[in-house]
């Protein structure tokens, strides 16, 4: 069961852990706080109740001391708050080295994920236990907002048409963990519904070549599944194995798909793998590196940056590569795509 | 400024229909506008009944996803734009404002009727958007969903873009008001805290709300002439109206609090026969409040990938507005701590205004804790939060301000027993309606949700018997002060023993709203001097 007598969804995270620990600190404050101004609301409007033979009232207008000590205190508190609040939601952006990378387009109304081997699950997420995930998330162009959310794992980021957003996770145990579009997004938006399915990663090894594997039970908000009335829901609409096994692409990574697609759209032309420049910067060694841009600016190429340039290519020109015109890939490159042909930049590191 | 013939009073000179349409009267126009956000009220209550009819069950009930998208977006636009924010400025502030400074009417009377006809104009485009296909983008118009549905939406929002003027002007009238008629005796530090928090309000209203009228014509131009500002598409960035946005929306939760506040700084010491504890602490709070509420919009965008050195500002800051909140709900119960408390229905709201305000200030410093927020962040735990601000601090003031100034307003007094009861009805209903939305909040139920999960389904039931129950109260409030008008009995000019200027005058007032020059000998809240006192 959750905390606070199940009033919060199971924390299955260190991180969430970690936040149920404030917020219990949280729940506290309130509490008492509360308790502090409502008794004596209801104290005074019991004792000094007008009635016949009432005392008149005391002429008080105001007592700084007593002002002081409630300006003071409060501040204090938020102030302990607000540096606990840091200190758990910092984490967030400690990205470990090691974590694995699965890339999220948030769609309406779906959400696909993308493996670097190439793989693209929809509404499922498959992921090991005890292995840090990092979640690249993005919206194509002509969507709308839309937001990753899973609250047993207390994280949330937006999924902004594009631009590039970042999340993690590690999850210790198996289960199926729902996960919820929280951005408003139209017509479908509260039925754009998937789960992270954490399993074993011997088992993960064995889904990635294909296999059937059980799946862990579903991990409900309250107790331990979803309630029994929980078959109406899309959730359990899908087999209790994976009788449908995501589609299987042995031969092509995502990198791969990526330096096929840099062909086809005819970048290779001017963009070298090799670190040989041809008209444009070559890709090897470009992705994270620091760039100095031709109007001064230094940058490091990331996600963000290769989008802008590949639809905007004016826009953030490398020093030395000045007057070279790049035509714009604007409409003509998916938020899948776009995934690719970064994790072939990335490859080439 | 003719003077009425004797007997009569503002709402019975002069008459016929006529007269009121092109009145210059301060009181008529407030009265006026008391109408329309109460009609308007009816009807975004009733959006917000529909709601939570179609909550009892998840899945489809009697509408359909596009109509519950529809519903919530008529539900929080009409609340917002047409009732919360000119509910208690413009129709109590309209009618008490010149009155407490012991004018005879706001510094422009003109000025003031068009702000009226202004806003019925808005309202009605707003309204108008209901017969083009209806508007589905939620209050916040969020793009690039905002850009790319009908042309409502471009509607809708040229319509809060109008009403935004009426804000502004009225803000302006407020101001020069303040400022120039100030009865002889009226220093400042004997202003009354009602209109401290209309004059902080009026300033948010002229320095923000411009901000929100270009950025919703900004909207306009993408959608109509397709200048590229928000959609990616044309080279926009969605996010950037969120900043826009909220840059105005958030100080705007102040335009709704703050004249709330001011109301209770009337009622409590009346009702506790003391002085208001630490005046010039409450003054200095209201400001703290104002300036604070300019520089912390970025906490509604915790999820949105902005920088982690902009989300640790934004919650810094945030929390400082914690502070000047919490010195006045103590200075309340430091005025009523030895008083001589009648609890009386105006005094009963509020009280159940400091109940549910402090539960939605409370919340409100979770939500600006940036770990919390992130798991919270579009759940119905914001949702509880802003209607205990909105509903519980908002509303229930305006309910203690009307059954506070009903006698003066229209010289009729209602039936006590029936308000007991009424306040009664709307405190259970409103707590039975929003304190499960905070557990379903923490359990992770997302908000704008036309379906949702079956395990949050004994959460949503409870919720929507509250707010049938919290109808019910609205209904039966409506119900005895509607029979007041008519059958009430006559009001004294100050029932209450009130000490501010506008209770020397006679229930109703006359027209030039003072038979005799006011000329002011004591502070706002000495009640030694009040006859009966």
């Amino acid at each position: 069961m959750g905390g606070l007598g199940g009033t919060l969804p199971i924390d299955a995270t260190e991180y969430a852990k970690q936040w149920d620990n404030l917020y219990y600190f949280l729940m506290i404050v309130c509490v008492v706080f509360f308790a502090i101004v409502i008794v004596p609301m209801v104290y005074f409007a019991i004792r000094y109740r007008d009635k016949p033979g009432a005392k008149a009232a005391t002429h008080i207008t105001h007592n700084l001391k007593l002002e002081f000590l409630w300006t003071i205190i409060p501040t204090v508190i938020v102030m302990v708050i607000f540096v606990w609040g840091w200190v758990v939601y910092r984490q967030l952006y400690q990205i470990p080295q090691n974590a694995m990378e699965i890339r999220v387009v948030a769609k309406s109304w779906n959400w696909t994920f993308q493996y670097d081997d190439g793989r693209t699950t929809t509404n499922e997420m498959y992921v090991p236990t005890g292995q840090p995930v990092k979640l690249t998330i993005t919206a194509d162009r002509n969507d709308v907002l839309h937001s990753f959310y899973v609250p047993h794992f207390r994280i949330k980021k937006d999924a902004v048409p594009g631009m590039f957003t970042y999340l993690w996770f590690n999850v210790p145990t198996e289960g199926q963990y729902v996960i919820f579009c929280t951005e408003y997004c139209g017509a479908g938006h509260s039925d754009m519904l998937a789960k992270v399915i954490a399993v074993k990663p011997e088992e993960f090894e064995k889904w990635k070549w294909g296999a059937e594997i059980p799946l862990p039970k579903p991990v409900g908000l309250v107790g331990p599944e979803w309630g029994p009335s929980a078959s109406k829901a899309e959730l359990e609409t899908k087999t209790e194995t994976a009788a449908v096994s995501p589609k299987k692409n042995p031969h092509s990574g995502l990198a791969e798909q990526g330096r096929a697609l840099s062909g086809s759209l005819g970048c290779v032309s001017c963009h070298s793998d090799d670190g040989s420049t041809k008209i444009g910067p070559s890709y090897k060694g470009l992705f994270g590196s620091t760039v100095e841009l031709a109007d001064g600016r230094r940058i490091v190429v990331d996600e963000n940056y290769i989008r802008q340039q590949i639809e905007d290519p004016q826009s953030g020109v490398i020093k030395g590569f000045e007057g070279q015109l790049m035509p714009t890939y604007k409409g003509q490159v998916t938020a899948e795509q776009m995934n690719a042909l970064i994790a072939y930049m990335k490859s080439l590191n | 400024m003719h003077h009425s013939p004797a007997g009569t009073n503002y709402l019975t000179y002069p008459k016929g229909l006529w007269s009121w349409i092109v009145t210059l009267d301060h009181k008529r126009i407030g009265i006026m506008y008391l109408a329309t956000t109460l009609l308007w009220f009816l009807l975004g209550g009733t959006f917000a009944t529909i709601l939570r009819l179609e909550h009892f069950t998840p899945g489809q009930g009697f509408m359909d996803a596009g109509q519950y998208n529809r519903a919530f977006t008529y539900h929080g636009t009409i609340m917002v734009f047409m009732v919360i924010i000119p509910m208690i400025p413009a129709a109590i502030g309209n009618f008490v404002l010149p009155m407490m400074l012991g004018a005879k009417d706001v510094a422009f009377p003109r000025l003031n009727l068009l702000s009226y006809y202004i806003f019925v104009l808005g309202s009605f485009m707003a309204l108008g958007t209901l017969f083009i296909g209806g508007v589905d983008t939620g209050w916040t118009f969020y793009t690039p969903y905002s850009t790319r549905t009908g042309m409502g939406a471009a509607l809708m929002v040229s319509a809060a873009f109008v009403m935004g003027f009426s804000s502004i002007l009225t803000g302006l009238n407020f101001i020069a008001t303040i400022h120039k008629l100030r009865a002889p005796g009226m220093t400042w530090d004997k202003l009354p805290l009602f209109l401290w928090s209309l004059y902080a309000t009026s300033i948010i209203q002229i320095l923000a709300t411009p901000v929100i009228a270009l950025t919703l014509a900004m909207l306009v131009l993408e959608k109509l002439v397709g200048i590229g500002f928000f959609d990616p598409n044309l080279g926009g960035d969605p996010v950037l109206f969120q900043h826009f946005f909220w840059f105005y929306s958030h100080p705007a939760v102040y335009i709704m609090i703050l004249p709330a506040m001011g109301i209770i700084n009337e009622v409590i010491p009346t009702f506790s026969r003391k002085p208001i504890f630490g005046y010039k602490a409450m003054a200095a709070a209201i400001f703290g409040i104002a300036l604070v509420s300019f520089v912390v919009w970025g906490h509604h965008m915790f999820t949105t990938g902005q920088s982690a050195f902009a989300n640790f500002m934004f919650s810094l800051i945030t929390m400082f507005v914690a502070v000047p909140t919490g010195v006045k709900v103590f200075n309340w119960l430091g005025t009523m701590y030895k008083g001589t408390i009648r609890l009386k229905v105006p005094m009963l709201y509020a009280l159940q205004f400091l109940f549910v305000f402090v539960i939605g200030g409370l919340t409100g410093v979770v939500l600006a804790t940036l770990g919390p927020d992130i798991h919270f962040h579009d759940t119905y735990y914001v949702v509880a939060h802003f209607h205990y601000v909105m509903v519980g601090g908002s509303l229930m003031a305006f309910l203690a301000g009307l059954h506070y100034w009903f006698p003066k307003f229209f010289g009729k007094t209602y039936n006590e027993k029936a308000g007991i009861f009424g306040w009664l009805l709307v405190f259970t209903g409103f707590n039975l309606t929003f304190m499960p939305q905070f557990i379903a909040g923490q359990l992770g139920h997302p908000r704008r949700y036309f379906n949702y999960l079956p395990e949050y389904t004994p959460l949503n039931v409870a919720s929507s018997v509250g707010s049938l129950i919290l109808a019910v109260g609205f209904f039966w409030t409506a119900f005895y002060l509607i029979y007041a008008l008519w059958k009430g009995n006559k009001a004294s000019g100050n029932p209450w023993q009130a000490a501010t200027l506008e209770w020397a005058s006679d229930s109703p007032p006359p027209i030039e709203n003072f038979t005799h020059d006011p000329v002011v000998t004591h502070g706002p809240y000495d009640y030694t001097a009040v006859k009966g006192g």
